[in-house]
């Protein structure tokens, strides 16, 4: 989020009525300031509540008015591509019309400045590479002109701009088969079942078009995630729809002004701290009792389990070095925290027998840790490229902040986006999401994407075979989880239950015109069985040139780990020994085995290859 | 400061005065925006230790210097005299937080010195100049020197 100081020495011009306006108003305002004196001073309270209106009023307005002061029009902008479309037409003999809708549409001047110039690249990557030459257009049946059109609007506190194109764009999934091609996405995982906007997203994927040859149209949107990057940090968001032959649609939506932001409120103890509404995701609250299910430990880091997704949390006090606090229920009182973790709960439900305190003062039953306050809050934030749980006190309300930039001797505290004056005049500071994660992420080494972790109590026992290798994690039952290297998955599919057949005592599903047969662990192994579900996961393993599914449960991650085998405790044939990751205990599969288990036949034909 | 070098070739100038522990010192009136008592602050974590916290001056978002810390005395005691000079640095607001507040003195020439290597605690470098009143000597710090 950007200061409104950081163009304090640009110029803006204003009308003169507009002063005026404002130097009415500053009499007004001196006018009301009198009457309040007075007010106070004759102790009259129903001129105190005139007077508390009128200076409302005033207040209001001047806000209006030099809010309006700051505006500009798109005109200047508009005119200025219009420009530049007819030279870069010119030079490359196109044909290049532009409509333009909306020029009269004003907008903050920082913010109009900082997308001056991701809205000319794109037009100039859009006629250069987007459009035709006149007669590759007149072979394909277009129009010899070209159109470009630019539209601006504004709609509910936002200015939405759209640049549409009627070049040749690009095709989504082709962009989503180069990506997978180049292993830019890793997950195969439901790209099958993803629409048409979503694949769309993939063009912002830094990297894509590192080879501009690589696929039709790739030239225009190449370096396009920065633009992205560029809009964001005025808190701008970015849309891309395209259709290979058809052109391109492109909307931006701005946000009116920089320096009023919505904001949450979260609490540390006494004090507050505003997290911008863009970088919020939602806010979660877990009950003090269902902490220990929730909340898994990786590493050294607490992570949350959200619909399937491994989220880090941070934990803001620990991240700003505060010395934790808390209300005592009993006595009312601020007391330091006690406690050393937020994972440090002994609720009813999950007891732990309590240890020995040998002789020292043993805790109480109303212990707070066993208390319903200790519920945890989280506000899940979320930024180009982070996305965590930042761990708070309190959530408060949501509201409008004025963002004021922070005194340069405190320029070098991270973390610190600008500073907010409250409602009863205290200042707040408003928390950067993005610095918080660079500065824990150094701490915890915690990536959102990735988590290496080895168990250390582990060593003991076992064969160490400590090197870095990618694996998939499934479940059968919920209870147990397995992991088979990755580089043995061919695809994971969503299938619902229904599409399962049994045909001769086998399991196979209907699958692209021909049948995959299916199997369970627990037909090979001595594990958990699956449990009746509407939906399974299907990890596609490719054994002696034939496809084999192997029915799981979600959730499925796949990551890289540092393992230490432990070949003797739980080793039996199908599973090549146990591991501890993520701190909890993981099968390692040998899925040939289980294959040669299962299906016999599979081996048969081509008996000792491979 | 201009000021303090212009008093040593003629001008007269006026100086705020105030104690950091038992040091007299002395700040040109001209650079201070305002004198006040000390509002609810702000903490800042993972400031300069020498930084108090952020307040709100009408609007503003003011730093507030412990100015005991900054010039490697003893920190500021929390107490009722205790108040915070607004002064203007680089167009920036800043508060310089003090045990108490003295006088106004009028430097005259004449009597301002070149500083020594120390005034009580405080280093040399830090004044502009020494001043000699009646019975006490005034410490003249130079913002330019401090920050």
């Amino acid at each position: 989020m950007q200061t409104p100081n950081a163009s304090t020495n640009t110029n803006v011009s204003i009308q003169i009525s507009s002063l005026e306006a404002l130097m009415n108003l500053a009499g007004e305002l001196v006018l009301g300031r009198n009457q309040l004196l007075q007010a106070i001073g004759s102790d009259d309270k129903r001129l105190l509540e005139t007077t508390s209106q009128r200076i409302d009023m005033v207040t209001s307005e001047i806000q209006e008015q030099i809010m309006r002061t700051r505006m500009q029009s798109m005109g200047t902008l508009f005119d200025k591509i219009s420009h530049i479309i007819e030279e870069l037409a010119r030079q490359s003999g196109k044909q290049v019309g532009l409509s333009t809708t909306g020029k009269a549409v004003e907008l903050d001047k920082t913010i109009l400045e900082a997308i001056g110039h991701p809205l000319i690249w794109m037009i100039r990557k859009a006629v250069n590479h987007g459009i035709e030459s006149p007669d590759i257009r007149n072979k394909l049946k277009k129009p010899e002109q070209a159109s470009i059109e630019l539209n601006a609007c504004s709609e509910a506190g936002q200015v939405n701009l759209e640049i549409i194109d009627d070049g040749k764009g690009i095709d989504p999934d082709t962009m989503v088969a180069h990506a997978v091609e180049t292993g830019l996405i890793s997950e195969k995982e439901g790209l099958d079942a993803i629409t048409e906007p979503e694949k769309m997203r993939f063009v912002f994927l830094p990297g894509l078009f590192a080879d501009q040859n690589a696929m039709d149209g790739s030239s225009q949107f190449a370096g396009i995630h920065e633009i992205k990057a560029c809009l964001e940090k005025v808190g701008g968001t970015i849309d891309i729809n395209s259709t290979l032959g058809h052109g391109t649609h492109v909307r931006i939506k701005l946000p009116l002004t920089l320096s009023i932001i919505p904001s949450q409120i979260v609490k540390l103890g006494e004090e507050r701290f505003a997290v911008p509404q863009v970088n919020l995701s939602e806010l979660l609250r877990i009950p003090a009792n269902q902490v220990k299910n929730t909340i898994e430990k990786v590493g050294g880091a607490s992570v949350i389990r959200l619909r399937g997704e491994l989220l880090p949390l941070i934990d803001l006090a620990g991240v700003l070095g505060v010395a934790r606090s808390f209300i005592h229920p009993q006595d009312g009182l601020r007391h330091p925290e006690r406690r050393r973790t937020i994972l440090d709960r002994r609720s009813k439900d999950h007891s732990t027998p309590e240890p020995d305190y040998g002789g020292r003062e043993r805790r109480l039953d109303q212990d707070r840790r066993y208390h319903a306050e200790s519920a945890l809050n989280i506000a899940v934030v979320s930024t180009g490229k982070y996305k965590y749980g930042l761990v708070v006190d309190t959530l408060n309300d949501a509201e409008e902040i004025v963002v004021k930039p922070l005194g340069k001797h405190l320029k070098e505290c991270r973390g610190f986006a600008g500073a907010t004056i409250m409602g009863d005049g205290k200042v707040a500071l408003i928390l950067d999401v993005a610095r918080i994660g660079e500065i824990s992420n150094l701490k915890t080494e915690h990536n959102n994407k990735q988590f290496e972790t080895i168990s250390g109590s582990q060593k003991a026992q076992g064969v160490e075979n400590a090197f870095l290798q990618s694996y998939l994690f499934f479940c059968n039952s919920e209870m147990e989880r397995f992991a088979v290297p990755l580089e043995m998955v061919e695809r994971i599919e969503k299938i619902e239950a229904t599409r399962i057949e049994t045909v001769g005592g086998n399991r196979v599903l209907k699958y692209r015109g021909g049948t995959l047969p299916l199997i369970a662990l627990e037909d090979a192994i001595r594990v958990a069985p699956i449990p009746e579900r509407n939906h399974y996961q299907v990890i596609c393993f490719k054994i002696n040139g034939r496809e084999i599914g192997v029915l799981s449960t979600p959730p499925i991650d796949a990551a890289q780990v540092k393992l230490t085998l432990d070949t003797k405790t739980l080793k039996q044939p199908g599973v090549m020994g146990s591991a501890v990751l993520m701190d909890k205990t993981t099968l390692i599969l040998d899925i040939r085995q289980i294959v040669k288990t299962v299906k016999p036949d599979f081996f048969n034909e081509v008996c000792g290859n491979g | 400061m201009d000021n303090a070098r212009n008093s040593r070739k003629g001008g007269k100038s006026e100086y705020a005065t105030f104690f950091l522990k038992n040091a007299l010192c002395g700040i040109a009136l001209s650079s201070i925006q305002e004198i006040s008592k000390p509002s609810r602050l702000t903490v800042v974590h993972q400031s300069p230790d020498y930084v108090m916290g952020v307040i709100n001056l009408r609007g503003k978002i003011v730093t507030i210097i412990d100015t005991g810390k900054l010039l490697g005395l003893t920190p500021i005691k929390r107490s009722d005299d205790m108040r915070n000079i607004i002064v203007n640095l680089d167009e920036e607001f800043v508060g310089l937080m003090v045990d108490r507040i003295g006088n106004v003195i009028t430097v005259e020439p004449a009597q301002a010195d070149m500083p020594p290597a120390n005034i009580g605690d405080v280093p040399g470098r830090c004044f502009d100049a020494v001043y000699k009143t009646n019975n006490e000597v005034v410490g003249l710090l130079s913002l330019d020197s401090i920050f």
